[in-house]
């Protein structure tokens, strides 16, 4: 009789104990689910501070820069006016918002090379568009391979143009190179089959428009002496998915969170 | 009936008041492991799952109004409207608009438990290329 209430004592001892142990359990597993949470928490608002950052230097390059970006079923096209006559407004506004970002965030916005050459590229291709000087009259696309077909560059100019307006010398294989020149009225076109090296529009002297394919440095210059709109195209970009986007250069935007032990460089996305 | 419990104690001794206070021992044992045990059960039942997707929701709400443009070109009766029209049902919503030509703040006087919300913030810039702040908390009414 004796021993059996020990047995009693012992096997409800057991019982609490492994009832006592999965709460012991559940309670670490809560805690570490908690801790979890709170890093996606902390991380969410990063995140979402981050993309509301991008979106709002977004709109300042939309709105002011003279650049408009867009992408076609494979190709992305870069419009601007050369030269550039926005460009002291949209640096004015870019310094404005770094200093806006770096006295409210934990966050520093490099802006020299966006007020300097305005790099954009085209992800996942590596292709570069620059300038000589962001304002100025000349701008220039470069690569590091050929992942993709050519260019087609598009002149709108207030001149008077015809069918012979358009010349050319040199070749070049690949990638090709067309031009289409539409002026105040007539136009010339110079289509892809000579890969042709260099277009040089035969305009009144004080308005040149060149462009010159240069394989082995891997660049395409436009240059204009006078007001023209240039739309230059990338062409023949396979990838045309979502995963094709333009950004600014990597690392323009670089977040320090020392209460969350976090550190993240990252670009600026605008299409 | 004396006579009785005198001839159990002669026959048990005091082995009623041992399992009197054992039995007291033991209870309170199992009061104190169950006490623990609802406490901690009770913490884990708090899930913090609901304050990420209460940001989630936030943050996603107003970036829908960002896009489209309706803090740019603020305007509070058609941010109001957009919020009815797009926050779940279940949640409340209040925000602060800085710029730094204006503040506009939703709150008014009403006053809610900030602890109990979640905050969050975006930047944003308005049709003017003012450089603003908006802030705002959420919590399930």
């Amino acid at each position: 009789m004796a021993k059996l209430g020990v047995f009693y004592t012992i096997g409800f001892f057991i019982v609490i104990l492994v009832f006592f142990s999965f709460v012991v359990i559940i309670n670490r597993n809560f805690i570490s689910t908690s801790e979890r949470l709170e890093e996606d928490l902390g991380y969410e608002q990063i995140r979402n501070l981050d993309l509301s950052i991008q979106k709002g230097f977004k709109d300042i390059f939309t709105m002011l820069s003279g650049i408009s970006v867009s992408k076609g079923t494979n190709s992305v096209t870069f419009t601007e006016i050369l030269p550039n006559p926005s460009d002291s407004n949209f640096k004015s506004n870019i310094s404005q918002y770094k200093t806006f970002l770096e006295s409210n965030y934990p966050v520093i916005f490099e802006v020299e090379e966006i007020n300097g050459n305005l790099p954009l590229i085209i992800q996942p291709y590596g292709i570069e568009l620059g300038h000589l000087s962001y304002g100025g009259a000349e701008m220039n696309l470069t690569w590091k391979q050929v992942n993709f077909d050519g260019f087609v560059v598009t002149i709108q100019a207030d001149v008077v143009l015809n069918s012979g307006s358009c010349d050319t010398s040199g070749s070049s294989s690949s990638p090709y190179l067309n031009l289409n020149a539409y002026g105040s009225s007539g136009s010339c076109t110079v289509t892809d089959n000579s890969h042709v090296e260099i277009f040089d529009t035969q305009l009144p002297p004080n308005l040149q428009v060149t462009l010159d394919l240069d394989e082995a440095s891997q660049v395409l210059t436009v240059v204009a002496s006078e007001t023209v709109t240039a739309a230059v195209s990338v062409e023949g970009l396979t990838d045309m998915a979502d995963d094709t986007i333009v950004t600014l250069p990597e690392e323009v935007l670089s977040y320090n969170f020392g209460d969350l032990n976090f550190i993240k460089n990252g670009t600026i996305r605008l299409l | 009936m004396v006579t009785k419990r005198l001839s159990l104690s002669f026959r048990f001794g005091n082995k009623g008041m041992i399992f009197l206070l054992d039995s007291v021992i033991a209870l309170f044992i199992v009061f104190i492991i169950l006490a623990i045990s609802i406490f901690f059960l009770s913490r884990s039942e708090q899930s913090p799952v609901s304050e990420l997707q209460a940001s989630r929701i936030a943050n996603d709400v107003f970036a829908i109004l960002d896009y489209r443009g309706l803090l740019g070109n603020f305007d509070a009766n058609e941010i109001t409207s957009e919020l009815n029209a797009i926050l779940p049902v279940g949640y409340v919503v209040e925000y602060k608009i800085e710029c730094p030509n204006r503040v506009y703040d939703s709150r008014g006087s009403s006053t809610f438990s900030e602890e109990s919300a979640f905050s969050g913030e975006r930047v944003f810039v308005d049709t003017k290329f003012n450089k603003c702040i908006a802030r705002y908390w959420v919590w399930l009414s």
